[in-house]
């Protein structure tokens, strides 16, 4: 009895683990570094229009869209929230707001906080806060 | 108890973010705004270019506050004055506009003060009446 017991636990334990290392709560630097899209599934990966980030080890990070760099700064984590310095121009984006055509070659300093969950090994969902906008997206590493 | 706690840190942490996306779209239009512009397009350039837009909007409000301030202050007078020619520019003739009377008036001061000789005087005197 006390074996099965034993073995109940070990069983437990392990299930424990898995789901920890499932959810991955704290986020480590070194799982970020690497190649991520923005999307549901890694087919994005590549792809002509895709968003992409990559977390280099030595704390810079890159952002951009259709392999163009729209987005280049440094990167934290601190208390379980990612934090995003970077320099940005408005101008990338005129085709979301096209006024912003106006911006073009006008470069400003952003600071953006991602509060991530559900961080599994190749996929994480944040919820990203600069100013007083809010934008949900879901991760997906790349090779 | 401390997987038990990092367990409960993790879940409160998911319901905490998708607390504060429920509550975006539900109490900031622009939020859901932003949120159909980034879908496929841009999850930081949706943040990056609705911040830009909205901070733009501010300025430009800013700007015609301090514009319409501006207009409610009395102005000072602005007082023109005329500058002295400059030299090798022809100013206009005084006797362009002048009546013959007031020319041959001109004249008789001119010949009174010695500035012409009698010759001149009639010379001219006869020039303004031969142009009646």
């Amino acid at each position: 009895m006390r074996g099965k017991l034993c073995i109940f636990n070990f069983f437990v334990g392990l299930l424990i683990c898995f789901s920890s290392a499932a959810n991955a709560g704290d986020m480590a630097p070194k799982y970020l570094q690497g190649n991520w899209v923005i999307g549901t599934t890694s087919q994005k990966c590549g792809a002509a229009d895709a968003e992409y980030f990559v977390f280099h080890k030595n704390g810079t990070f890159e952002a951009g869209r259709s392999n163009k760099p729209e987005a280049v700064g440094f990167w934290q984590i601190n208390d379980d929230i990612l934090y995003l310095d970077f320099v940005s121009s408005g101008g990338f984006f005129q085709d979301i707001h096209a006024e912003l055509k106006a911006s073009e070659n006008e470069f400003d300093y952003f600071k953006a906080k991602l509060i991530y969950f559900n961080v599994e090994k190749n996929r994480f969902e944040a919820v990203g806060v600069l100013g007083d906008q809010t934008n949900k997206g879901i991760a997906i590493r790349c090779k | 108890m401390n997987i038990k706690m990092k367990k409960l840190r993790i879940v409160t942490r998911g319901i905490l973010a998708i607390l504060i996306a429920v509550t975006m779209t539900v109490t900031v239009p622009s939020f859901r705004t932003e949120a159909r512009a980034s879908e496929g397009a841009a999850f930081l350039g949706g943040m990056v270019a609705g911040h830009i837009v909205g901070g733009a909007i501010r300025r430009d409000k800013v700007r015609t506050a301090a514009a319409v301030e501006s207009a409610s202050q009395p102005r000072a007078q602005t007082v023109y004055v005329q500058e002295k020619p400059v030299s090798g520019t022809t100013a206009p003739a005084p006797s362009a506009k002048m009546t013959p009377e007031q020319k041959i008036q001109q004249l008789d001061k001119l010949a009174a003060g010695g500035y012409i000789t009698p010759e001149e005087y009639k010379a001219k005197k006869k020039a303004i009446l031969d142009s009646l």
